[in-house]
């Protein structure tokens, strides 16, 4: 069943295998993917969509399918995803899939995960791909990544107070708000140009977000 | 940020010249009739043929109507999601001054300590007189009447911890104000979001609204919101309710001009960056009526440099009932000290001369408020102390011998029981400042909160400009109208927000 799931959403994920060796060759054996009861193929990258046409990835979540579902916990999005070059995002070995507002978007952050002057690239830089903050959380709309995953490799939070203590006024600490438990994407925006939030209000204080 | 800011101005520069459209049209096509983004065009907004997601009831804004409006429809058992638009939850709420007005409580803090008697219509009186009765009695009697279960409700079901003291504060004639542990409105939002969030209810942050969603037609139902995360858009239906808690527009300084041009950009603000009022103008939009948009409070007590509410900046709030007196940079007294806000703030800018001062004694800080916040705000250079008035004169650049003759003579006003001055009620609780240490602290006015908004009934639906209901539309807190008149009493905003959260709440379970 789960190898069936698998092979199923490999199709239905819209993108045309091209003439190269699949993705999910590079870990999977043809007899592996393939359910015991699949009639038998030869097994070519335009083997699936020729049988398993008729899915719209325009009209279905790409990220409810099963296949980034059994992929998120240990397979890196660029094991199967192309992430350089001119066409990010595609499937290795594959056409340009259909473009969606989600696809485009995860596009763009992948291109300045790649590329930018912004936190993210810092964070491949250090082999942090997206799965090391976004888990299985990436599909929903406007996520938010929660302070534990960030504290994995930052925290504790004690240290990072320590290290944000003012000497003159301590409890100008932004580790330690008054507001409480905030996350820390309100300031360490990744793709984005970051902001010290404080500042908004407290418009004297001297703060500086770290490069 | 900024980009957000610029695209939020002209969004809300469009719906000006818009409304007149909106107005004109209003029989049969008026609603959802124009959108922000197709301005030039002047093309009609279409009704969304799909839902990206649906909810039994959208909650707008997670201040403290937004959370006690979520906890309540949530406890009916409905899918409740509250959307915030900022990177954080609490809106204005959770940098409020900590300061809830309720003439009873729980653990009859009043009785306890001996503060004389009070009630709810005595509250409701006051409130009605600080607004000089352009508030709706009826709304106002809502508030009075059920301002003490809100807040034993917070405390009994959401954890709220009280400070085991009370104040009478500017406009009020009895010792009401209550003050949480934090003594700041984080201790009554952190209650309600426990509360919200026990029930079922979801916080989801970053999720500006960008439009509400009303079907065209007389008297039609609100179907829904749209939201506009980082210019993708999605729309949110709303099976049961969409309930606006979006809060105030004192951050907005042309919107506030644009009501009262006497707010000049020059004034300080108290708020948080998100206060902008765009909702109220997209409930217009769709027909909401609005009211006494004009009534823009000022914070007599802000930091004079930032205009920030602070925890220092709270005690010229509470202290008065106690003693505490407010001086100019002469050194003398200039107003009431127990005056309301608005009094307060246009004589301190009537002095002339920036800032002004409050003065009170060591006796007084465990009745208003805490050693440890008092020693915290001295070590950041916000409280002054000193051991005799003239040496707390030098400390805060005022003229020794003026400031003696003042506490001089306002102790002496005490044990008269009479200020001739400023015919200021004196009360038994006042101390009179001889005994040191005494302290001081700077103050000046700051742009605090928008007393107008949209207009509602007594079940918090939203009333169009014909004076019928919004079906499925609900409003509380800051972004209503009509309740606080020309000038809120301090300490009636954190139970407005409960008390109408609660209704609204309720209201959409029905």
């Amino acid at each position: 069943m789960k190898t069936l799931i698998f092979i199923i959403t490999l199709c239905i994920s819209g993108f045309v295998i091209a003439a190269q060796k699949p993705a999910c060759l590079e870990c999977h054996q043809p007899a592996d993917v393939l359910p015991k009861d699949h009639k038998k193929v030869k097994f070519q990258p335009v083997t699936c969509p020729a049988c398993h046409k008729g899915v719209d990835i325009g009209k279905t979540d790409p990220f409810a399918a099963g296949i980034h579902l059994k992929h998120s916990d240990g397979v890196e999005c660029s094991v199967c995803h192309e992430m350089k070059g001119s066409a990010p995002f595609t499937v290795k070995g594959g056409k340009k899939g259909k473009v969606t507002e989600e696809t485009d978007l995860i596009k763009d952050t992948m291109v300045s995960w790649q590329t930018s002057a912004l936190l993210d690239n810092k964070h491949a830089n250090a082999q942090v791909f997206c799965n090391g903050c976004h888990g299985r959380e990436l599909p929903v709309f406007a996520a938010e990544v929660s302070n534990d995953v960030c504290l994995v490799c930052h925290g504790p939070l004690e240290d990072l107070q320590k290290k944000t203590e003012p000497m003159e006024f301590k409890d100008r600490n932004p580790h330690k708000s008054h507001l409480g438990d905030v996350a820390c994407s309100m300031c360490h925006h990744m793709h984005t140009e970051q902001t010290a939030y404080c500042v908004s209000c407290h418009q004297k204080f001297e703060m500086t977000m770290p490069k | 940020m900024k980009s957000k800011n610029e695209s939020g101005l002209s969004r809300r520069r469009f719906l000006q010249t818009g409304m007149t459209v909106a107005a004109v049209t209003a029989s049969g096509m008026a609603m959802n009739l124009l959108s922000p983004s197709e301005a030039e065009a002047m093309a009609p907004k279409k009704i969304p043929a799909k839902w990206d997601k649906t909810h039994d009831v959208i909650v707008i804004g997670s201040g403290f109507a937004g959370l006690a409006a979520a906890a309540e429809a949530a406890a009916g058992g409905l899918d409740v999601v509250i959307l915030e638009k900022m990177p954080l939850y609490g809106g204005n709420s959770i940098i409020n001054g900590g300061e809830y007005n309720s003439w009873t409580d729980l653990i009859h803090l009043r009785e306890t300590l001996k503060l004389g008697d009070d009630s709810a219509a005595l509250h409701k009186a006051d409130t009605l007189k600080g607004g000089d009765f352009y508030g709706n009695p009826e709304l106002v009697q809502i508030l009075t009447d059920n301002s003490s279960d809100a807040l034993n409700w917070m405390v009994t079901e959401g954890g709220l911890k009280l400070r085991p003291i009370l104040n009478r504060t500017g406009g009020h004639s009895a010792y009401r104000t209550h003050t949480c542990v934090e003594g700041v409105g984080r201790g009554y939002t952190e209650a309600l979001k426990r509360i919200a969030e026990k029930r079922g209810a979801k916080i989801m942050l970053n999720m500006p609204v960008s439009w509400i969603w009303r079907e065209e037609g007389d008297n039609k139902p609100v179907l829904g919101v749209e939201v506009d995360v980082k210019g993708r858009k999605r729309n949110l239906k709303a099976r049961k309710a969409v309930i606006m808690a979006s809060g105030g527009f004192s951050r907005d300084i042309k919107m506030r001009m644009s009501f009262n041009p006497a707010i000049v950009p020059e004034f300080n603000c108290t708020n948080q960056p998100g206060a902008t009022g765009e909702m109220l103008r997209y409930a217009q939009a769709i027909g909401a009526d609005s009211l006494q948009l004009c009534f823009i409070q000022l914070y007599p007590y802000a930091e004079p440099e930032t205009g920030t509410l602070d925890s220092p900046a709270v005690y010229p709030f509470r202290g008065p009932g106690y003693g505490l007196i407010y001086v100019d940079k002469k050194g003398k007294r200039f107003v009431n000290d127990l005056e309301r806000r608005d009094v307060v703030s246009h004589a301190e800018i009537n002095t002339g001369m920036k800032p002004t001062y409050s003065i009170f004694c060591q006796s007084m800080i465990p009745l208003m408020g805490t050693q440890d916040e008092v020693d915290k705000g001295i070590a950041k250079g916000r409280f002054f102390k000193a051991d005799s008035i003239a040496e707390l004169a030098q400390k805060l650049g005022l003229p020794a011998d003026t400031l003696v003759a003042t506490v001089n003579q306002h102790n002496q006003y005490l044990k008269d029981g009479k200020d001739p001055d400023f015919g200021k009620p004196i009360t038994a609780r006042m101390i009179p400042i001889d005994k040191g240490p005494f302290y001081g602290i700077a103050q000046w006015p700051a742009v605090h909160h928008t007393m107008g908004g949209l207009r509602i009934n007594d079940t918090a639906q939203v009333i169009d400009i014909w004076g019928s209901v919004i079906p499925n539309l609900f409003a509380c807190g800051e972004v209503t109208g009509g309740i606080h008149g020309d000038n809120r009493l301090g300490g009636n905003a954190i139970a407005d927000c409960v008390v109408f959260g609660r209704i609204a709440g309720r209201s959409a379970v029905k």
